[in-house]
């Protein structure tokens, strides 16, 4: 049987430009609306390019009270203005890391897995995955994050990027490629 | 026999082969563009095995969500700091001088002017 919900009972989607709006005139409150509604692909991007749950909430963090401080100069989407703040933030913790040459700990690592048998089976592959993926170029990893982790099509990220589908076909099918040569002896048989 | 009726017994004997899945036929899978490549073998059945294994584990990833103190933390430093305003970029400020101001910056040009035409002089 087919139901339909009574129009004046579908809560509308209040718009990112009234949230806003709302949070300059004082509503600091409003702000949540904005972090439960942009807070998890950006956390699944910054776990993914940082590898580290730790990192990933520090970054989603720092970024969304900078995007509060910042609140007035939103001009266009706030969520891809929000991604690239967390993006870049991603990015200088990569650099930084890489200068230090400091390794996050295995503890660190992602833990988010339905049960305990799945995680037991899970967890190598993940491991491994981690490491190929740290093994990558900043760009490649976050091109094969955005797609295969994040689940974007080429158009939404090469809105995010502001760069080109093709460029970014390219990024991600180098990273399959590499990812492929690094893993596939231990995975593909 | 004829070189062309040998050739069309050829034909007549031609059993399918397995198809061949290319860098490019992979990655038209993982883009969506293609359905999954069946019937393989060797290194290509090898290689959509591989693909399938870490789909799987990026399935996985895909339903992560941000733990529910990380709001909470947000949300109570935006409360600690000053709120956010809707500011104004300083080029668009409006700017009101007094005569003090204005005296003093006029004194200023004038023994800069003077600094300069000794230099000259």
């Amino acid at each position: 049987m087919k139901t339909t919900v009574p129009a004046a009972l579908v809560e509308p989607i209040e718009a990112d430009q009234e949230i806003i709006s709302r949070v300059l005139a004082g509503h600091r409150d409003a702000f949540g609306i904005l972090i439960q509604r942009y807070s998890d692909p950006l956390y699944r991007h910054a776990l993914g390019m940082t590898g580290s749950p730790d990192v990933a909430e520090d970054i989603l963090q720092t970024s969304f009270i900078k995007a509060y401080h910042h609140l007035s100069e939103v001009r266009g989407r706030f969520d891809a203005w929000v991604f690239r703040i967390v993006a870049n933030g991603c990015k200088d913790w990569l650099k930084n890391i890489r200068r230090t040459h400091l390794s996050y700990e295995e503890d660190d690592q992602p833990t988010t897995y339905a049960t305990p048998e799945e995680e037991l089976d899970r967890s190598e592959l993940r491991m491994d995955l981690d490491g190929a993926l740290s093994q990558l170029p900043a760009s490649l990893r976050e091109a094969f994050i955005m797609k295969h982790v994040e689940g974007r099509s080429y158009e939404e990220m090469a809105d995010l990027l502001a760069t080109t589908v093709g460029a970014l076909k390219m990024r991600v099918h180098r990273a399959r490629e590499a990812l492929q040569a690094l893993l596939e002896e231990k995975y593909a048989s | 026999m004829r070189p062309a009726d040998d050739l069309g017994a050829l034909g007549d004997r031609e059993v399918p082969l397995a198809p061949v899945a290319t860098s490019d036929v992979i990655n038209k899978w993982l883009d969506g563009e293609l359905p999954e490549p069946a019937n393989l073998r060797g290194d290509a059945a090898r290689s959509v095995e591989f693909w399938r294994r870490i789909g799987e584990e990026t399935a996985v990833r895909r339903q992560m969500v941000t733990p529910a103190h990380v709001q909470a933390q947000i949300m109570s430093e935006i409360h600690r700091v000053a709120p956010a305003r809707a500011t104004e970029s300083w080029l668009r400020r409006e700017v009101t001088l007094s005569s003090p101001m204005l005296v003093g910056g006029a004194l200023g040009l004038i023994a800069l002017g003077a600094i300069i035409a000794r230099f000259i002089g």
